[in-house]
């Protein structure tokens, strides 16, 4: 039936198809994909953080410290506040920036009244938890930790 | 072809087989061990703040043409500050060269992504010290040079290093290597680098107590430059040497922190916060945020501590080299 159909049908007019086909699926296939990536959300570290993992010198001290008390807090209005003290990158309350909000690489401290200092900045998920990896030397300049905060 | 009756053996295959075990034999030739250290010149001793000669004496034996530089590493106390006071030269029958310090942060080969330094440390260790304070500087020859495999090359390379101010006893490290292999090693087990760890070399005529990296000490606080913003990490041996607490294993600090204004805070108490924790082989550590563990008001900094380690009564104290009176000593500095 579908033979007989083709064979009535001008050759001229089977060619037209063909080719409004291809144009057709043509047109379809170069339609532009959407590529767009989607924007990199900005590093949010407001809230509470506290120690789940101290290195001196590449050297884990977490099992011989305590580490229960310490914690900071970033909030919104770009203040952080320290709550029982370890040696830490600074050791007094003030205001906090990251380099850059979408893809931090360091961020600075500013304590009240003291000098501005900061830390690279390291961002991982690690077993689903978003961490803050933070290196200075509080100290001698030789020493140097490496605090792994969570909140 | 048929070795054994009932052994038909494929030719090609075994032509195959035999190519692929010649590949595997031209591969581990190539990446073989071509770098030997046969000695290296230290002198049992030298001043404090003293310019010193240590001479390595190495062997270049290629084993197939290669284009590197030449890497050698040393291993000194940190409060040497060897990275800013030391040069490297060497001569050869292959020429004479100077050595830069090798960029910071360059990858060394078949190091698992680490730099040369932390590569060093991971696979010497503190070689053969007692105390984690030392340090691994890399250097590298200025020039490229390309060796086949007839070289043979025998190279005094010269290290001058200034010694540090205190009074010491450590051992020194040495390696080397070259800049393509690393750390890498054939697949017949020989590494493409060598090392030497030195007996104990004295610094003499310098500050203070010696500080003893060689032999194992009743008491000693880690790191051994550190300031009172540090942690530091004391540990004592117990049974490195005959005291009345030899058997305990119930521990305390009884300490005593000068501050800088001549002032002291003391710590003597029998509860947790002074409380020893038992590690490996007898030893017993406390680690502690001076500040925080003194309650240092601010403006006041400490620059020495005083201490004894005693039994949970306070009955039995011990002291420097087993002393009951004679507390053990540390300076908080950072040179």
């Amino acid at each position: 039936m579908y033979m007989r159909l083709l064979k009535i049908i001008p050759k001229s007019v089977r060619m037209l198809t063909v080719a409004l086909t291809v144009l057709l699926m043509a047109q379809l296939s170069c339609k532009k994909e959407n590529t767009a990536i989607p924007g990199e959300p900005e590093k949010k570290i407001t809230g509470t953080w506290h120690v789940v993992k101290l290195l001196r010198n590449k050297i884990d001290l977490s099992a011989y410290m305590d580490l229960s008390g310490f914690s900071i807090e970033f909030k919104e209005d770009g203040t952080y506040t320290i709550t029982n003290q370890l040696p830490f990158i600074v050791n007094k309350p003030g205001t906090w920036t990251l380099d850059d909000p979408l893809r931090p690489f360091s961020i600075s401290f500013q304590p009240t009244g003291g000098t501005a200092v900061s830390s690279n900045f390291n961002y991982p998920v690690v077993k689903g938890k978003r961490q803050m990896i933070l290196v200075f030397s509080p100290g001698c300049t030789k020493n140097a930790y490496e605090y792994t905060l969570q909140q | 072809m048929q070795l054994r009756k009932g052994k038909k053996i494929n030719t090609k295959k075994l032509l195959l087989g035999l190519a692929k075990i010649t590949g595997i034999v031209l591969i581990a030739v190539y990446i073989a061990s071509c770098m030997f250290i046969d000695s290296v010149d230290v002198p049992p001793s030298a001043p404090a703040n003293t310019n010193t000669d240590f001479v390595m004496h190495i062997r270049i034996r290629p084993n197939a043409s290669n284009t590197s530089k030449l890497v050698i590493g040393f291993m000194a106390p940190k409060g040497w500050n060897a990275g800013e006071n030391t040069t490297v030269s060497f001569t050869s029958n292959g020429g004479n060269g100077t050595m830069e310090r090798m960029p910071a942060g360059t990858i060394c080969p078949s190091a698992n992504g680490a730099d040369w330094p932390n590569a060093l440390k991971t696979k010497f260790g503190i070689g053969g010290n007692l105390i984690d304070d030392v340090e691994w500087i890399i250097f590298q020859s200025v020039n490229s040079y390309s060796v086949g495999s007839s070289t043979s090359i025998d190279a005094a390379v010269k290290i001058t290093s200034k010694t540090g101010s205190e009074n010491m006893l450590v051992k020194l490290g040495f390696f080397s290597g070259n800049s393509a292999d690393g750390l890498s090693v054939g697949i017949n087990g020989v590494p493409t680098y060598s090392s030497f760890i030195s007996s104990c070399f004295q610094v003499t005529d310098g500050d203070g107590d010696v500080v003893d990296f060689c032999n194992p000490q009743l008491a000693f606080i880690e790191p051994a430059k550190a300031l009172d913003n540090d942690i530091i990490t004391l540990t004592f041996d117990n049974g490195v040497i005959s005291t009345p607490l030899e058997n305990v294993n119930d521990i305390y600090l009884c300490v005593k922190a000068i501050t800088n204004d001549g002032g002291n805070i003391e710590v003597c108490e029998r509860t947790s916060k002074t409380k020893f924790k038992p590690t490996n082989g007898g030893r017993f550590r406390a680690d502690f945020w001076p500040r925080g563990f003194f309650n240092v008001p601010e403006g006041k900094t400490l620059v020495r501590l005083e201490y004894f380690v005693t039994n949970a009564d306070g009955s039995i104290k011990v002291g420097y080299g087993g002393s009951t009176t004679q507390p053990f000593l540390y300076t908080f500095k950072c040179n």
